[in-house]
This record gives structure tokens, C-alpha cells and sequence, in this order.
């Protein structure tokens, strides 16, 4: 296979509603990226769109939908989606597209509007249930965050206070995001312990909440990186996994990330990673939920079983600590335009191994992340590594 | 004759119930607001052109799909377009038989790229590729800013 790196990176505002149309929010990314990629649109070869439910937007074959604003007309042109899964996933394609020799510059464009569903996305969430066996109990999908977090603290026996911390650091960190919507820098660890509770022990800061936003990588391979002198602004893709657990979340025990483990085995093989703690410098993994930074730093193996939130407490995972964690302030911070998090993950990746992340830049000297996204049915880890 | 057998009540058979219930409120974007704006309170029909390559959009584009620059310049469209296409729809979405079949076509107009897929406010054989035709706009005052500020176009 052949080296791909991303040369070049653009999201929009993340906010709870935009004016723009899907499409002029999936243009904005995209042009943003071809930009700072040195790029026209008719140096690329593939395009691959990134985009969660249909239901969300209210457009089905919302792909071909955003076809235009994503630049993909009259190329080859695939929309991927895998949940919450496509933040990372959708660059995963479009590494295939380089790696394999099928083409030299891959674009690859994530799009959410969740604010065109109403009263509240969560509402067409009801519709991911068995039809006969879940939904005439009218379940709601912060059920199973609930349940999945309770069952976390209590197989570890982990105190809420280590849980919040997450939230806090990242709404923090995001305070330098330029796109952020929920930067706070003086959130206290009491805001989080005390705002509403939504389904025990989920409090309402503990979930990012729904959002638009769009975002954009370009991939380019080896040649192509030193034909138009990038080599600079290359960030290279050093290994790539993605795994999908049982359907029914009944099914999983849900202390552990079983998906996620691995997804970041298959792609550590491939970057040649065997003791990730040692080899890895920072990490974005997927924080929809404070808990689940924790719970994917495990299945990261970043973090022995359990012990994730002690690292949080000791500030391992601060931006200046020994594992900075979600230095992009995570979608606790940024926000959570679902399959546009690849702004977040995998641009954030990027734009820290070149030295571009401005006032977020890692102190230290970083030269080795990596990024993961969690979707599907609950039970989805898509992971990137990525070097400088 | 088997091909044209219908199921018409699927509900005689064993089933669950179940309803997918979605709602939306969408946004008509940066280009679309201006559009809008211009229809409901100027009765004018606008497009954009792209001052990189030219290309002139209808409805109009914030970005060009051609060279992919942003777009900022606007432009009026021709008071007459013509028929590209044209279909004469006699089933309804439910399958029902229309009371009176309907004239469907495609608008474009010289000049410009896109268009229009909107009545045709004609006899059914009259809609033909070919036809000229203008926008008919509903009176001022009752346009509300919606495509079907447009009731269709006419010769």
C-alpha cells in the first residue's frame, strides 16, 4: 500500500443552528481544505462524503444530496456512514482511495444539520430500535448511555467526580477552538456535578448537546506530497482499523469497548505500534459523553481497565500533561455535529503534528496520535494513527 | 393478467404497527434566503454567476460546482424560459386516478445553468420541449417567500 498523508484540513462553526444549507456549510469545509492544501477542485481525483442519518438532516440520500457542495460532481464519489463512527471513518475510505494507487488526491467531506430535526434529534434516535421487541416501550438512547456508564463506574468502582472532570477540561480546552460552541474557560467541576440530571447518572453537562457544522481533510499520496512540495504541512496516515460489535446492545458487556480495542488493534499492527502508552503522544478519542473519553482511552489501551479517570484526576490528559487528551476540546467543547467531528479528530490531529493548532498547540513536541470515533448502534470504533 | 396485480390493503395480513414520525424545520441557506427574499418581495427571479469561470446558476449557488469558488455576484433571469422537457402526470402519489391529468416540465432559461422543475400551466397538449414560458407569480401580498410563490409557468 502506498503512504497517504493529509495536507490539508477546514471545518465551519459548530453551533446549535446555522443559516446555511448543508451544502454551503459542506462547500465552506471543503474550500477551507483545498486552500490550505495548495488545491483546486480539479486536482482531486475521489471524493468520499461522511455523513450520519438521513433522519437528522431530513433529506434522505443526504450524500448525493450534498453532492455539490462537497465537490464531487462528475468524479468518483461515495458517501460512507457508520454513525457517529463516520467522524473518523469516511477519512478511512478515503485513505483506501490513495493507499491503493486508485487515486493521488482523495477529498474527503463530513456534513451534520441536526437542527433541521424537530422538537430535538433524539427524536428520529427512537427509530434505531426493534420495531416489535424496544420501541412500544418508548426507550430513549440516553437510556443506554446511562446504563453504559453505570455499568463503567460500577464493574471499576469509579466515583462520579472523575467522570465530570472530562467535561470540564474539554469545554476548557476549547476556549482556543475558533469554531467551539460550548468553550467555557470558567466551567467548575460543580457545574457539571450540578446541572440537570437527564437519565441517572447522565447529567445534562455531561452530553454534548446536538449540532450543525461541516468539515474537510485532503489526502494525498507520497508523491503528489513531494511533486507539489507539502512536505511541510503532511500529517502521514500510519495505520487505520475499524470493528463492529453485536447488534443488541443486551448482547455487549458494556464496561469495555470491545469495538474499539479492536479497531485500535488492527491499527496499531499496521503502524507498528506494540506499547501504545509509550508510543503515542496524544489522543482524540470520541467524548460525546464525558465517560466515554474514559471508556475509549481503555479500549485505546492508552489506559489500563478503570484507571482512566485517576489519569484524568492526576491531569495526565490536560493539554500539558503526559497524554494530552481531546486538545481540541472534544465535542464536549467544539461540538458535536456528528459525522463533521472529523474536523475535531482527525483535523485536529493534523493540525497538531504540523504545528498549526494555534493557541490549542500541545506544548510539547508531538510526532505520533491518534483519533477514534464510536457509532452505529452503539457498538461501532473506527481508529486512526497518525505521524510527523 | 399478474404484472398489473395490486395488493391495495396490506393490512389484511398479520402485522405490526409502527410509524416512523419525523419533523423538520429547515433552513434555505445564505442563497436561498436572498432568493426568497427577492420572489416575495420584488417578484423577481434571480440566479448567481460565478465571476471565476462564468457560469451563471439557477436557483442560485452560494459556490460554483464548476471551478468550485465562492459565488458572490447576482443576476436577474430573462423574463421567458423554455420548456426542456415536459411529462403529463395522470396518477396520483397514492396511486389514485387525477381528476384531470396534470403538465410537469422542466424551465431553463438562456444563459444559465439549472432551472426550474414546475407546472406547467397549460393544456396537457400543449406542454411540449420547446414551449416558451414565463414565470406566473402569485399577487403581491400573499407571496410568503416559497417556491410555490411560483404557480407555475405559462406561455
Amino acid at each position: 500500500m502506498r503512504k497517504v498523508a493529509v495536507v490539508g484540513a477546514g471545518m465551519t462553526l459548530f453551533r446549535r443552528r446555522l443559516q446555511e444549507t448543508g451544502k454551503e456549510l459542506s462547500f465552506e469545509a471543503t474550500r477551507m481544505a483545498l486552500d490550505q492544501a495548495k488545491m483546486e477542485i480539479g486536482d482531486v481525483d475521489a471524493v468520499v462524503h461522511g455523513t450520519a442519518p438521513d433522519a437528522f438532516d431530513g433529506v434522505h440520500m443526504k450524500g448525493e444530496y450534498l453532492l455539490d457542495g462537497s465537490g464531487g460532481t462528475r468524479k468518483p464519489y461515495m458517501r460512507v456512514f457508520t454513525g457517529g463512527g463516520t467522524g473518523v471513518f469516511s477519512a478511512i475510505a478515503g485513505y483506501w482511495h490513495v493507499a491503493s494507487g486508485l487515486a493521488d488526491v482523495a477529498l474527503v467531506v463530513n456534513e451534520e444539520k441536526m437542527s433541521s430535526c424537530q422538537p430535538h434529534p433524539q427524536s428520529v434516535f427512537a427509530h434505531i430500535w426493534d420495531p416489535i421487541l424496544d420501541r412500544p416501550l418508548k426507550p430513549n438512547l440516553v437510556w443506554i448511555f446511562a446504563m453504559e456508564m453505570n455499568r463503567y463506574m460500577t464493574v471499576h468502582n469509579i466515583p462520579y467526580e472523575d467522570i465530570a472532570r472530562v467535561a470540564v477540561k474539554n469545554k476548557r480546552n476549547a476556549v482556543g477552538h475558533p469554531c467551539a460552541q460550548l468553550a467555557d474557560p470558567k466551567i467548575t467541576l460543580e457545574d457539571v456535578m450540578n446541572s440537570e440530571i437527564m437519565a441517572w447518572p447522565v447529567r445534562r453537562l455531561d452530553i454534548s448537546p446536538p449540532s450543525d457544522g461541516a468539515a474537510a481533510v485532503v489526502l494525498a499520496s507520497e508523491e503528489v506530497v513531494k511533486k507539489r512540495k507539502l512536505r511541510d504541512q503532511a500529517a502521514w496516515i500510519k495505520g487505520v482499523g475499524w470493528c463492529i460489535d453485536s447488534t443488541m446492545w443486551t448482547d455487549r458487556d458494556l464496561y469495555f469497548p470491545e469495538y474499539v480495542a479492536r479497531a485500535a488493534k488492527m491499527a496499531y499492527r499496521q503502524a507498528k505500534i506494540d506499547r501504545p502508552k509509550q508510543q503515542i503522544d496524544f489522543a482524540e478519542p470520541y467524548d460525546p459523553f464525558d465517560y466515554k473519553e474514559l471508556h475509549h482511552l481503555e479500549g485505546l489501551g492508552l489506559a489500563d481497565r478503570g484507571k482512566a479517570g485517576l489519569m484524568t484526576r492526576e491531569g495526565v490528559t490536560e493539554r500539558d500533561g503526559k497524554l494530552p487528551v481531546c486538545p481540541s476540546g472534544g465535542l464536549l467543547g467544539v461540538g458535536n455535529p456528528i459525522a463533521a467531528t472529523l474536523g475535531i479528530k482527525i483535523g485536529e490531529l493534523y493540525w497538531q503534528l504540523t504545528g498549526q493548532a494555534g493557541k490549542r498547540q500541545i506544548p510539547n513536541e508531538v510526532h505520533t496520535g491518534v483519533c477514534q470515533a464510536w457509532g452505529d448502534l452503539m457498538q461501532y470504533g473506527s481508529v486512526v494513527v497518525m505521524g510527523a | 393478467m399478474t404484472f398489473t396485480e395490486r395488493t391495495t390493503d396490506a393490512r389484511s395480513f398479520r402485522h405490526w404497527p409502527g410509524n416512523v414520525e419525523a419533523d423538520y424545520i429547515y433552513t434555505s441557506g445564505i442563497a436561498g434566503e436572498r432568493f426568497f427574499r427577492e420572489l416575495r418581495d420584488h417578484g423577481r427571479l434571480m440566479g448567481t454567476r460565478c465571476s471565476e469561470c462564468g457560469t451563471q446558476w439557477v436557483p442560485p449557488k452560494l459556490f460554483c460546482e464548476e471551478c468550485f469558488k465562492e459565488v458572490h455576484d447576482w443576476v436577474e433571469l430573462p423574463r421567458e424560459g423554455t420548456v426542456g422537457a415536459a411529462c403529463i402526470v395522470g396518477v396520483a402519489l397514492d396511486g389514485s386516478r387525477l381528476s384531470a391529468p396534470e403538465a410537469w416540465g422542466l424551465v431553463r432559461f438562456a444563459g444559465f445553468r439549472g432551472g426550474f422543475v414546475h407546472r406547467l400551466l397549460v393544456t396537457p397538449d400543449r406542454a411540449r420541449a420547446g414551449l416558451r414560458v414565463r414565470a406566473v407569480l402569485k399577487p403581491e401580498g400573499t407571496r410568503t417567500g416559497a417556491i410555490t410563490d411560483i404557480r407555475g409557468f405559462s406561455p
